[in-house]
């Protein structure tokens, strides 16, 4: 990116400015991927996410702006509200036998529509007072690394962690192992609800929140999923996380980058955004495949 | 257990459908010889609709009027027309929409049902030369005036005055808000102006091209291009597009003049000299101006027309409060309508609103002189 | 032994067993009905009048021959993000070549070709490169949102009008119930009595055993995207001919209402053996009633977003329950 930007007479790429914001941006970015990445990980799609994220930043950021509460309370409420959500989302979705497409759709809806019940319909904005304060650089870094660490102890050091990669590999065998799926989808939930209201506590502290309606989370959700593509493949060189991190930061470079190029925020970006990761997931898809030709003609080579 | 969960669904469908009901039931509870009247805003939530919301309930009773609320999308024309035209259905007399949005494809709906239809702070600018003669179009109030040039030029003076020396130029893009080029270029030949007979010290240095947000926040970017700038113009929404990237990029030691107002303590507390002191300025227009599309759709359903009626739709100017220092701040805040969201703070009172109809022996001079009267002077000699 | 006893006893008892049976497209229809009478009730009648029935016929239409369209690929249990966007490039497009040829012919051509060629990226790509579909469909969306944000910016103006040819006789009552009818029946035979429906539900049900019974999977995904292509072009004329006009958010929000369309008339997602032709059609009248009903009845706009979403989350509870042991995906 450094060099296409230098290739347009764009000097300023480099600059402290850009990579503080990238870093800001990439942290941001890899807090939600790393969420909406542990439930494909145990083979389930939230679609619910976005939305829980935004309502859990409304209603921590206003109890702790009203109680003129510090960042700390503002974090300690962000997990907390995270995670009652993500559970309430857990229940219905393992007690109703409802699709978890369906079901988090459901629950988005509903909500979406709390979001205009409480507070005055005023949403969220305090990006300028102190409780806002890890939505910045460097204490941005505090919320991705507890979440990063919740996602790796989750996802290696616990008996459902290691239980929901059999889920995700085949559901009804695991199941007829006697494999307690709902214990599973539980968990799971509770560690993305820690990770959303992470994520709540740094999208809350960047951007001004309004009210949502009629799916438009989704919108939300989409936009923080190609990193989650990307840092599959990624992570196939080292642990997951990581690799969803280093997409993250890869994902900020390149939009930085088009901002500078003079391309942010118009249709351009949006085709070069799409072109990328299709190629990108193509890529990795083939990478497998690629390797296997190579191999099998060093094979014949040295036969 | 499987019936269970099947009762307790049902029965939360029928308490569901039972509330529904009651709260419906309790919607419809008007009287029949009210006027419906449909008002179509652009957000949902927020100052602005409390405030047009309690103005016009505030005046609803003294007019006859009842009004139903449906919000528009400022992208989608067919969800617009859908919107418009659930309006119709529900019984609505006349429209106030605040988007000109599928405004020829509303109006030829209006004409089918015989209603009208009146625009609020917009200025129709792409179908308004096409819609000026139709008969149900009733005429739209700007928010603000129609010409960006005189605020480009206010604003101009004010940087001059206030010695800033390197502004950064931000607006929307011009497909959407063309009039934000004429503020662009006013400015600009103000500063030029003033440099033609300053000292070389004195020259003030205006950003070369004016940054365009394609309805996204400020790129962070933006302060290494522009690294020396102490002050920005923002003609488009700066509130919510420019200062929070000024806050993550700790740059709110620059100046922000802009569009745009909000409620929220976050901008008010640092507003002229209180707290970081970024925002310098800040502008909106008053709810009050709804009164315009309103009584000239009055008018046109109780068969009342001005003695001084205009041969076609009119495109009227309103008044905007410019908020410069503390002391406008407090008096917004002590005595405008749309931060406090309270009718009594209102610039007109209901009866004031009737007197303005026709058949009250108001004039179109009048109403238009009513909607230009709220400025901040007004304001602050209320 | 147990299934048959079952069976027995669920012929045994007639009606019974056939409410058992079909105990989740009833909940649906039971849902569209309690719609109707409420707002009949609440609406003071307006829900009736011809007014209404003609702006309900105007709305259900666009939502109708895409939610018919779409169910050839939900029912593989795939969805499509990229169809609102590609409503709106394709409206755009109509516009410019009507503007420029005046002929409906050419436009309609001009973007059933692009509608039948992302229908073949959808389902061929993603199968040759190994991709979940959903991938290639995300590329659709930021591809063609990108296209329709340039065709609008390169017009200097936040809208485009249709200035050479009337498009509004597609927007008339008659010519709308006449498509959806028409794309109705085709849908419903494909659906029901051709190969297309057959194999599109068996690979929602199991791909693997479809593509093992000597199916061309690959083959199929491509028809049914295309199938959905088709729809997707038919349903911009009558996006178009609603305004006239179309605009850089045209269509935006048809990809998720499609889906809520769907999900109403009690179809899961995950697509299989019990997607059926009537769960786009309830979906689409209940989904539609209940924008419409709301407003007549004057309710709050907040409060409209809370009804919508318990009757939608109460609806979904009754109507897409899974009785397997396993939770479902």
């Amino acid at each position: 990116m450094w060099l296409i930007t230098a290739a347009f007479g764009v000097n300023n790429f480099v600059s402290p400015i850009i990579m503080r914001q990238v870093l800001t941006d990439g942290s941001l970015t890899a807090i939600i991927a790393l969420a909406i990445y542990l439930q494909f990980k145990n083979g389930r799609f939230d679609f619910s996410g976005g939305a829980t994220m935004i309502l859990t930043a409304i209603i921590s950021g206003n109890i702790t702006y009203n109680a003129g509460g510090n960042v700390f309370m503002f974090l300690g409420l962000c997990v907390a509200v995270g995670v009652i959500l993500s559970l309430i989302t857990s229940v219905i979705y393992s007690f109703s036998h409802v699709p978890v497409i369906i079901c988090t759709i459901a629950v988005t809806l509903v909500y979406e529509a709390i979001t205009y019940l409480i507070f005055d319909a005023k949403g969220l904005n305090i990006i300028s007072y102190e409780i806002a304060k890890f939505g910045k650089f460097p204490f941005i870094f505090i919320p991705l690394v507890i979440a990063i660490l919740f996602f790796l102890f989750y996802s290696n050091f616990t008996v459902e962690g290691k239980r929901g990669k059999l889920l995700s590999m085949g559901q009804k065998s695991a199941v007829n192992i006697g494999i307690a799926e709902r214990k599973n989808v539980i968990s799971c939930y509770l560690i993305t609800g820690i990770i959303l209201g992470l994520g709540a506590l740094v999208y809350g502290s960047q951007n001004i929140i309004s009210p949502q309606s009629n799916l438009s989370t989704s919108s939300i959700l989409f936009s923080y999923i190609v990193p989650v593509f990307i840092g599959m493949f990624l992570g196939r060189a080292s642990v997951d996380a990581i690799g969803i991190t280093v997409a993250s930061v890869g994902m900020a470079i390149m939009n930085s980058g088009l901002d500078c190029l003079g391309v942010g925020g118009g249709g351009v970006q949006q085709i070069i955004f799409g072109i990328f990761m299709l190629a990108f997931y193509a890529f990795s898809g083939q990478i497998d495949k690629i390797k296997s030709i190579f191999m099998r003609k060093t094979l014949k080579n040295s036969i | 257990m499987k019936k269970t969960f099947k009762k307790i669904i049902s029965l939360m469908l029928i308490a569901v459908i039972v509330v529904s009901c009651m709260s419906l039931s309790a919607c419809n509870g008007g009287n029949g010889e009210t006027i419906k009247i449909g008002i179509g805003l652009y957000q949902d939530q927020g100052p602005a609709v409390t405030a047009t919301r309690a103005f016009l309930d505030g005046i609803s009773q003294e007019l006859n009027c009842e009004f139903t609320y449906v919000t528009l999308s400022q992208t989608d024309e067919a969800a617009n027309k859908t919107a418009a035209q659930q309006l119709i259905s529900s019984g609505c007399k006349g429209l106030i929409l605040t988007m000109d949005s599928a405004t020829e494809a509303i109006l030829e709906e209006c004409a089918k049902a015989g209603i009208y239809l009146g625009g609020y702070l917009s200025d129709y600018e792409q179908s308004f030369d096409s819609i000026k003669s139709n008969p149900n179009f009733v005429g739209t109030v700007v928010d603000g005036r129609y010409s960006g040039t005189a605020w480009g030029e206010e604003i101009a003076e004010r940087i001059i005055n206030e010695g800033y020396k390197n502004i950064g130029m931000i607006k929307f893009p011009s497909f959407a808000f063309p009039h934000q080029n004429e503020m662009d270029s006013a400015f600009r030949a103000k500063i030029d102006e003033y440099n033609a007979t300053a000292a070389d010290a004195d020259k003030i240095t205006v950003q070369a091209q004016t940054t365009e947000l394609m309805f996204q926040p400020l790129s962070a970017d933006y302060f290494s291009a522009n690294p020396d700038i102490d002050a920005i113009y923002g003609m488009c929404a700066g509130v919510d597009f420019i200062y929070p990237t000024l806050t993550q990029n700790n740059k709110t030691n620059i100046k922000l003049y802009t569009a745009g107002f909000s409620v929220d303590d976050s901008v008010l507390n640092n507003f002229g000299t209180s707290g970081n002191g970024c925002f310098q300025e800040l502008v909106f227009s008053n709810v009050e101006a709804i009164t315009y599309p309103l009584v000239m759709l009055l008018n046109k359903i109780e068969g009342q027309e001005f003695s001084d009626n205009p041969s076609e739709a009119q495109r009227v100017d309103s008044s905007q409060i410019r908020i410069t220092n503390n002391e406008e701040l407090n008096t917004v805040k002590e005595k405008s309508m749309y931060y406090t969201g309270k009718f009594e703070n209102s610039f007109l009172s209901a009866s004031d609103v009737s007197a303005l109809l026709a058949k009250n022996g108001g004039t179109h001079e009048d109403l238009v002189k009513a909607v230009q009267s709220m400025s901040t002077e007004d304001l602050e000699a209320k | 032994m147990q299934q048959a006893i079952k069976n027995t006893s669920n012929s045994q008892n007639g009606l019974w067993g056939f409410i058992k049976t079909n105990i989740f497209d009833i909940f649906s229809v039971m849902g569209l009905v309690l719609c109707i009478v409420i707002f009949t009730i609440t609406s003071n009648g307006n829900l009736w009048n011809s007014y209404n029935i003609s702006i309900l016929i105007e709305s259900v239409c666009v939502y109708m021959i895409l939610a018919l369209g779409a169910l050839f690929v939900y029912s593989m249990g795939y969805m499509d993000v990229s169809v609102g966007v590609q409503l709106g490039v394709y409206s755009i497009l109509m516009i410019f070549i009507l503007n420029a040829t005046g002929s409906m012919a050419l436009a309609f051509i001009t973007i059933l070709v692009l509608a039948l060629l992302c229908g073949a990226f959808n389902g061929a790509v993603a199968v040759w490169l190994g991709l979940p579909s959903i991938v290639t469909s995300l590329f659709l969306m930021f591809v063609f949102g990108g296209i329709q944000y340039i065709l609008i910016e390169q017009t200097g103006s936040n809208m485009i009008s249709v200035k050479n040819y009337d498009i509004s006789k597609f927007a008339d009552s008659t010519v709308m119930i006449i498509a959806m009818v028409a794309v109705g029946l085709i849908v419903f035979y494909a659906f029901n009595f051709t190969k297309l429906g057959k194999y599109t539900r068996g690979i929602g049900s199991n791909e693997t055993t479809t593509a093992q019974c000597g199916v061309n999977t690959t083959l199929w995904k491509v028809i049914a995207y295309m199938m959905f292509g088709v729809c997707v072009a038919i349903a911009s004329v009558f996006l178009l001919a609603r305004t006239g006009s179309a605009g850089k958010g045209t269509g935006s929000t048809y990809a998720m209402d499609i889906m809520l369309c769907i999900i109403l008339g009690g179809m899961p997602l995950s697509g299989g053996m019990s997607s059926k032709v009537r769960s786009a059609v309830i979906g689409t009248l209940t989904y539609v009633l209940l924008s419409n009903g709301l407003t007549l009845s004057g309710v709050d706009i907040q409060t409209i977003h809370i009804i919508k979403a318990v009757i939608f989350l109460a609806i979904v509870l009754l109507t897409c329950r899974d009785k397997n042991k396993i939770l479902p995906r």
